[in-house]
């Protein structure tokens, strides 16, 4: 097998973004769901939220050409 | 209670119009939260490209290695801060 | 999955991108290749099935009418009046409409037997798109504010003073790069990477039932059920991927129609 180990890093740091933003946007649409008029204060908290989480996977994406 | 009362209540409301940094001039529907998300993702890509690629490039140039790190986090700060200020905040 | 990797040990060939790279007639720069084909295909199902659907309009509609109609309320209602509103939606709904169909035709078609190609995996077709869209949204917005008004408009109003550079420099590279670009590469690789994800079981399942012996051959099962079981995954993706693009686009045009920010 041939390939380069930083690729490997990025999918590793992709793991943990990608379960905080399933777990962020369920609260969101539980949220909503249980109270429709909410939307409005939720959408900011949800949109910020994932934000910070996909931060971290973009950050393994940058990290992953740099260390190349 | 008759069912006259019961019925508006049990209606499922239009989509609330009230939110923060959104158009309140339109009472049908928003934007909807994924294209919201997707748009957010746009902008810490270009955050990172934006200021972690000069500083790449500076670092290559002149040798320091100290100069991608700061400059990836300085980009994704930038980004974070205009993501919160356009998206995060009650502008209206 | 492991028995794949350990097979690829031995002389099991993965699929790679040149397996994407299928020239009907000629060859080299200028060749006819099998996406080019199904992309005019796919355009003559979408006018053909569009036009025999609304060809006998009638207020209890027929069976076509209902499907083009279900669709075509979907996008009115789901996408473009959510996005656009109400008021300003309706020079946008023929654009939106078509986007949807013709992304959705190509997609399904990385699943359709004999077809098996999703068009959207070479990309240049997502691209094409992409820049469609993007002039689009550019022009509408010159045109509403002026060159002048649509460059003050990027930045958002109220931002402290000492950081509207930085702020400016950021949202001129979304608007002119990390939009477009990630417009057009996400669907470009969800449509590739699926489709790999399906060659890679399909040809692992071959290799481990034909190549290799004794009890091997029965591991063959694992990747073959995968293979059934990635393709419905596969249909949900299609569909996922041709609602976001249409999705974004309105967004984005929506975005130049809007007064201010």
């Amino acid at each position: 097998m041939e390939g380069n180990i930083a690729i490997l890093g990025y999918g590793l740091s992709a793991i943990g973004p990608g379960v905080g933003i399933g777990l962020i946007f369920a609260a969101y649409i539980n949220g909503v769901a249980r109270q429709p008029e909410a939307r409005g204060i939720l959408q900011p908290i949800a949109i910020l939220g994932f934000a910070l989480a996909e931060a971290l996977a973009i950050f393994g994406l940058a990290l992953a050409f740099v260390f190349r | 209670m008759s069912a006259a009362t019961v019925g508006p209540a049990m209606q499922i409301p239009q989509r609330d119009r009230a939110v923060p940094g959104g158009d309140p001039s339109r009472p049908d529907g928003g934007p909807l939260p994924e294209s919201v998300a997707w748009n957010a993702t746009s902008y810490l890509l270009s955050g990172l490209l934006g200021l972690g690629l000069p500083a790449w490039t500076l670092d290559r140039w002149l040798g320091w290695g100290w100069l991608t790190p700061v400059g990836l986090l300085a980009g994704m700060a930038a980004a974070l801060y205009l993501i919160w200020f356009r998206y995060g905040t009650d502008r209206s | 999955m492991s028995t794949v990797l350990a097979a690829a040990g031995e002389g099991f060939t993965p699929p790679g991108v040149e397996d994407f790279w299928q020239p009907l007639v000629g060859d080299g720069a200028f060749a006819l290749t099998r996406p080019m084909v199904l992309i005019v295909i796919s355009t003559a199902v979408v006018a053909g099935a569009l036009l025999l659907g609304t060809r006998r309009l009638s207020v209890v509609p027929s069976k076509g009418q209902a499907v083009v109609e279900a669709g075509y309320s979907f996008v009115r209602n789901g996408i473009a009046r959510d996005m656009i509103g109400e008021k300003e939606m309706r020079p946008y709904l023929p654009l939106l409409f078509s986007l949807f169909t013709l992304i959705l035709v190509n997609n399904l078609f990385g699943i359709i037997p004999v077809v098996q190609y999703p068009t959207m995996s070479r990309v240049a077709f997502p691209v094409a798109l992409t820049l469609f869209v993007f002039v689009l949204y550019l022009a509408i917005g010159v045109q509403r504010k002026g060159v002048a008004g649509y460059i003050k408009g990027l930045v958002p109003s109220g931002l402290p003073k000492a950081i509207v550079p930085l702020m400016f420099f950021l949202e001129l590279l979304t608007f002119f790069f990390t939009r477009p670009v990630t417009l057009a590469l996400r669907l470009f690789g969800n449509m590739f990477a699926g489709h790999m994800l399906l060659l890679l079981m399909a040809l692992g399942a071959e290799y481990l039932l034909l190549d290799s012996e004794g009890f091997l051959r029965v591991l063959s099962v694992a990747p073959f059920v995968m293979f059934f079981v990635l393709t419905g995954f596969e249909i949900l993706i299609e569909f996922l991927q041709a609602y976001i693009f249409t999705m974004l686009a309105a967004f984005y045009i929506a975005g130049s129609l809007a007064d201010e920010h």
